[in-house]
């Protein structure tokens, strides 16, 4: 078994434990365990400025945000029963669906996979940082109005908390 | 070339995705747990960027989907961030995590 097809799929197999676990921690440990399958995915794909990204920020930080909230609202948790109801068909629904994109969306975009791209294996022209820095300023733009309207939104919500 | 981009391994690398946007997209769908909600949108964009680092890998321009994939990934932490507060305001007024059962707005 190859190191890519233990990787993708085990990245499969966590999402479906993520959400099929009956305890909130627990889902957030599969979440983690998901990204760090898929940091693997971007380090042997030669991506390791977003693989490092993928696992400080998604493996680490959002990991301990969920666990922090999970801990929080400990007594939410009584809807696990009708939750694992609803999900003990998630496995046949994705059997099916997979089944059916095997066998409807394969041929129809085979021959995307097969035409070799023209640049596909030459060395890069521009660095990452070139790329943030001089080709996606408006997105570096975007990104730093969307930190400080999160920072705004989360001291509002935090501060009306306190005055109550 | 890297053998992640053979056509087998894209393809199945896009069959992946979109069985993980399915995942997403059914927690999204049929939860009534909203940081399991939120777990939802997580594996739905765990999806996009799997199919998106094979995009840039099958293209040969793996920086440019880097770049795209870094901003993608500090946009998805801030989006957790204020869902969770949200989250935990609404636990701390009504009592539940149920979308549901959230009907302090109603008109």
């Amino acid at each position: 078994m190859s190191l890519h097809l233990f990787l993708v799929t085990g990245m499969v197999i966590c999402s479906l434990a993520a959400v099929m676990a009956k305890r909130t921690i627990h889902a957030a440990i599969f979440l983690a365990l998901l990204s760090i399958l898929l940091a693997g995915v971007m380090f042997a794909a030669n991506a390791p400025w977003a693989g490092v990204f993928e696992l400080s920020v998604c493996a680490g930080l959002i990991t301990v945000l969920f666990a922090s909230a999970a801990s929080m609202v400990g007594r939410g948790e009584s809807y696990a029963k009708r939750e694992a109801k609803i999900f003990r068909w998630l496995p046949l629904a994705l059997l099916v669906f997979g089944i059916m994109v095997w066998w409807t969306a394969g041929p129809i975009f085979a021959p995307l996979f097969n035409a070799a791209a023209p640049n596909a294996g030459a060395p890069a022209l521009m660095s990452v940082g070139d790329i943030i820095w001089k080709l996606r300023m408006p997105d570096l733009l975007g990104q730093l109005c969307i930190f400080v309207a999160g920072v705004l939104t989360v001291r509002t919500i935090l501060g009306e908390g306190k005055d109550e | 070339m890297n053998s992640l981009f053979t056509p087998e391994n894209l393809q199945f690398n896009y069959f992946v995705a979109l069985m993980m946007f399915f995942i997403g997209v059914y927690t999204m769908a049929a939860s009534r747990n909203l940081i399991r909600l939120l777990i939802g949108l997580e594996i739905t964009s765990k999806g996009c960027m799997l199919a998106l680092i094979s995009a840039g890998g099958a293209a040969g321009n793996m920086p440019t989907a880097q770049a795209l994939l870094i901003i993608m990934i500090s946009v998805e932490a801030v989006v957790v961030a204020v869902g969770l507060i949200l989250i935990i305001r609404a636990f701390r007024q009504q009592g539940n995590i149920d979308p549901t059962k959230l009907s302090g707005l109603k008109g």
